[in-house]
C-alpha cells in the first residue's frame, strides 16, 4: 500500500494550518481511512492540544528521529477514532531538531502502512517549511480572504511549484465571511482564485464553533450541526477523489433572512422556468 | 518636612479615593530614599478595608520599604490596621481620647514605646486648653501618639463608649494643624532613642536573672537522635518555567514559581514545585522509585517517576482551575507501580 503524503502549508501564521490538518485528518479518519498526522512545528507544537492528546504524548518526531525510540512507540492513537495517529513535535527543540531527509524516510516508511500523511507545516519559509515539503507529493495551501495571507500563499505556490515530488498544490480557503463579502468588504474566494490561479479544494466559513472546539481539543468535524464541520467533512471527501460540490456557506441567521433568502430562491427558480 | 529620621511619612491627607492613595504611594515611593525603610501613611478620614491596606503594603514591599505606621481616624481602617499588625497612629487631634484611656489604665503605659515626655509637653497642654472637659490629671499623662496594637479594641470600645467626646474631638483640627506636623517629625526621633533605651534593659535583665547561664556552642552536632539527612544535591530555580524549557539535574530540584505547560523538569531525585505543576515532571529518572513529586497545585500533563508514568485525566486541563486560589498541595508517589497522589494537608 501507498499512502499519500499531503502537506498543509501557507506560509502566513494564524490562518488555520493546524486547525485544518486536525479537521481534515479527522474527517479522512472517519472515513475509514489509515490517517497519521504529523506536527512538525517544533518548538511550537499545537495540533495535540486541538486533537485533546497533550497528555498522551511521550515521545515525539525528534525522539524518532534521534533514535531514542522506534516510531511505532512515537505515534499517539487518537481518543476516539483508532484509525488516526499523531507524531508530534518536540516542544523542547527547534526547528533544527529535524532535517528533510529524516523527515522524508519517516513518510516513506509511514506510507506503508498509512492511507493519508498529513503534515502540518510551521509558518515561514524556512527550515520548518523546507523539512514539511521534503516528503511530501500533494500540498494544501491554506489561506484567508486578506491581502497578506494571499500575498504569502503566492510565495508559497512559487516555491511548491519549484519542488518535483509535489505533484499537485490545491487551495483552500479559510475564515470566509459571507456578511462582510456581500458588503464588498471581504474578498470573495473567486477574487482569492483568479490572484493565485490555483484549483479549490474548499471554502471553510468562520465559525465561532472553532475557537471552543480548539480549546475543548476536539476538531469541530466531530460537531455535526457546525457549518465549519461540513465544510471540512466535505473538503476530506475531495480529497479522496469525490466530486462534492462547494457548500452553499451564506447561511441565514434569522428568521428575516431565512424567508427572504427563500422568496429569493422561488423567484429565481420562476424565472428560469419562464 | 516629609524625611524623618526612622519613618518615611508619606502624606495622603489630601487624598479622597483609594486609587489616588495608591497613586500618591507609588509616586513617593519613586523617590530614591523612601527605598528600603520604614513608611509610615498619613491617612485622614479614608476608609480602607484590610484587602486594600494588603494591596498598598505589598506595594511598598515591592519597593523593598515596610509599612510600619498608619495614622488614620477611621475606625474601620484603624482596625484593618490592627489586625495585620501593622501600628496605628492617631492624628494628634484625637489623643485626648487615648489620653483618657491610659488614665483608665495604667499598666498600659508601661508596655507603649512612647515619644520622650519633653516632646509632648506643648502639644499636650495646647490640647487641654482645646478641651476643657478634660481633668487636670489626664493633663498630667503623657500623650499617646503611638499605639500598640493590643490596645485597638479597648481603644475602639472607648470610642463607641463616649461617642459624644469623640464627634467635639473632630471639631478641633482647624485649630492646630501646624503644631501636629512638627511634633511628628520630633516624634519619630524621639521614639527611636526611646526603642534602644527599652531593649537594653530587657536584656541587661534578662542576664541579671540567669547568672548561671551556661554559655551554649550552637554549632555543636546536636545531642538528640540524628535528622535524617538526603545527601543528594539540590539545587533552588527561582523563576518561571516556560514553555520549551527544560530542566535536568542530577539531585532534587526545588522550583520556587510554575511551570507552563509545554517546560520539562527531570530530577534524579524528588522535586518540588512551589507554584502551579502544569508540565511534564519526571522524578527519580534514574530508577528512583522513593522520589516524589510535590506542588502547591498539581496540574501536570504527565507525572513519571523512576519507570512509572501518569497523565492527566483527558479535559483535565480547564484554564478557571489552575487560575482559581484554591490551593491544594499534592504529593505524588508511587503505591505498587502506580502513581498516586496525596493531599499534603490531610498528612
Amino acid at each position: 500500500m501507498t499512502g499519500s503524503v499531503i502537506v498543509i502549508t501557507s506560509g502566513k501564521g494564524g490562518v488555520g494550518k493546524t486547525t485544518t490538518s486536525a479537521n481534515i485528518g479527522t474527517a479522512l479518519a472517519k472515513g475509514g481511512n489509515k490517517v497519521v498526522l504529523i506536527d512538525t512545528d517544533i518548538g511550537l507544537r499545537n495540533l495535540d492540544l486541538l486533537l485533546g492528546l497533550e497528555n498522551r504524548i511521550v515521545y515525539t518526531i525528534v525522539d524518532v528521529v534521534e533514535d531514542r525510540c522506534k516510531l511505532k512507540q512515537a505515534l499517539v492513537k487518537d481518543k476516539k477514532n483508532p484509525n488516526l495517529c499523531l507524531l508530534a513535535a518536540a516542544q523542547t527543540r527547534d526547528k533544527s531538531a529535524v532535517n528533510a531527509d529524516q523527515l522524508k524516510e519517516i513518510c516513506e516508511t509511514l506510507k506503508e502502512e498509512f492511507d493519508y500523511i498529513l503534515v502540518d507545516c510551521p509558518a515561514g519559509i524556512e527550515q520548518g517549511f523546507q523539512n514539511a515539503v521534503a516528503g511530501a507529493n500533494e500540498a494544501i495551501v491554506v489561506t484567508t480572504p486578506e491581502m497578506s495571507a494571499i500575498r504569502d500563499a503566492d510565495r508559497i505556490i512559487g516555491l511548491l511549484e519549484s519542488k518535483e515530488d509535489v505533484k499537485r498544490y490545491r487551495l483552500l480557503v479559510n475564515r470566509v465571511r459571507p456578511n462582510l463579502i456581500k458588503t464588498n468588504d471581504m474578498m470573495s474566494v473567486e477574487d482569492v482564485v483568479e490572484i493565485l490561479s490555483a484549483e479549490l479544494i474548499g471554502i471553510i466559513p468562520e465559525d465561532t464553533g472553532v475557537i471552543t472546539s480548539t480549546n475543548k481539543g476536539e476538531p469541530i468535524v466531530n460537531d455535526e450541526k457546525s457549518l465549519a464541520g461540513q465544510a471540512y467533512l466535505n473538503v476530506a471527501r475531495r480529497i479522496q477523489g469525490e466530486d462534492v460540490p462547494f457548500l452553499d456557506i451564506d447561511q441565514p441567521k434569522n428568521i428575516f433572512e431565512k424567508i427572504k433568502k427563500f422568496t429569493q430562491k422561488l423567484m429565481s427558480k420562476k424565472a428560469k422556468a419562464e | 518636612m516629609e524625611e524623618n529620621i526612622g519613618l518615611f511619612v508619606i502624606d495622603l491627607s489630601e487624598c479622597s479615593n483609594t486609587g489616588e492613595i495608591i497613586n500618591n504611594v507609588s509616586l513617593a515611593l519613586e523617590i530614591p530614599n523612601a527605598s528600603g525603610r520604614g513608611i509610615s501613611l498619613k491617612l485622614k478620614d479614608n476608609v480602607l478595608n484590610q484587602s486594600q491596606i494588603l494591596s498598598i503594603r505589598s506595594l511598598i514591599e515591592s519597593y523593598n520599604s515596610e509599612l510600619v505606621n498608619v495614622e488614620t481616624t477611621s475606625l474601620i481602617t484603624q482596625n484593618a490596621c490592627a489586625s495585620m499588625g501593622i501600628r496605628v497612629t492617631q492624628p494628634k487631634v484625637l489623643k485626648l481620647q487615648t489620653a483618657a484611656e491610659d488614665g483608665e489604665n495604667p499598666e498600659n503605659k508601661e508596655e507603649i514605646i512612647e515619644i520622650p515626655a519633653a516632646n509632648q509637653a506643648e502639644p499636650a497642654s495646647k490640647e487641654v486648653q482645646n478641651k476643657e472637659a478634660e481633668t487636670a490629671a489626664e493633663v498630667q499623662k503623657p500623650q499617646n501618639t503611638e499605639k500598640p496594637v493590643q490596645n485597638k479594641f479597648d481603644e475602639l470600645k472607648k470610642h463607641i463608649r463616649d461617642g459624644a467626646e469623640l464627634q467635639d474631638a473632630q471639631e478641633l483640627p482647624k485649630k492646630e494643624p501646624e503644631p501636629v506636623q512638627q511634633k511628628q517629625e520630633e516624634t519619630v526621633e524621639g521614639l527611636q532613642r526611646q526603642v534602644i533605651t527599652v531593649y537594653k534593659k530587657a536584656s541587661d535583665e534578662k542576664l541579671q536573672d540567669e547568672e548561671d547561664f551556661e554559655e551554649v556552642d550552637f554549632y555543636a552536632p546536636p545531642t538528640s537522635d540524628p535528622v535524617v539527612i538526603d545527601n543528594k544535591q539540590t539545587i533552588y530555580v527561582n523563576q518561571t518555567l516556560r514553555s520549551g524549557q527544560t530542566l535536568e539535574f542530577d539531585g532534587n530540584i526545588v522550583i520556587i514559581g510554575d511551570c507552563h505547560p509545554g517546560s520539562e523538569i527531570k530530577a534524579t531525585g524528588d522535586i518540588t514545585v512551589w507554584g502551579v505543576l502544569g508540565s511534564i515532571a519526571h522524578a527519580g529518572s534514574k530508577g528512583n522509585r522513593d522520589a516524589k513529586i510535590r506542588a502547591l497545585k498539581m496540574n501536570a500533563v504527565q507525572l513519571r517517576i523512576a519507570n512509572c508514568y501518569s497523565r492527566r485525566p483527558d479535559g483535565g486541563n480547564i484554564p478557571y482551575i489552575v487560575k482559581s486560589s484554591i490551593f491544594t498541595p499534592e504529593e505524588a508517589r508511587i503505591i505498587d507501580d502506580n502513581i498516586v497522589l496525596f493531599k499534603m494537608s490531610n498528612q
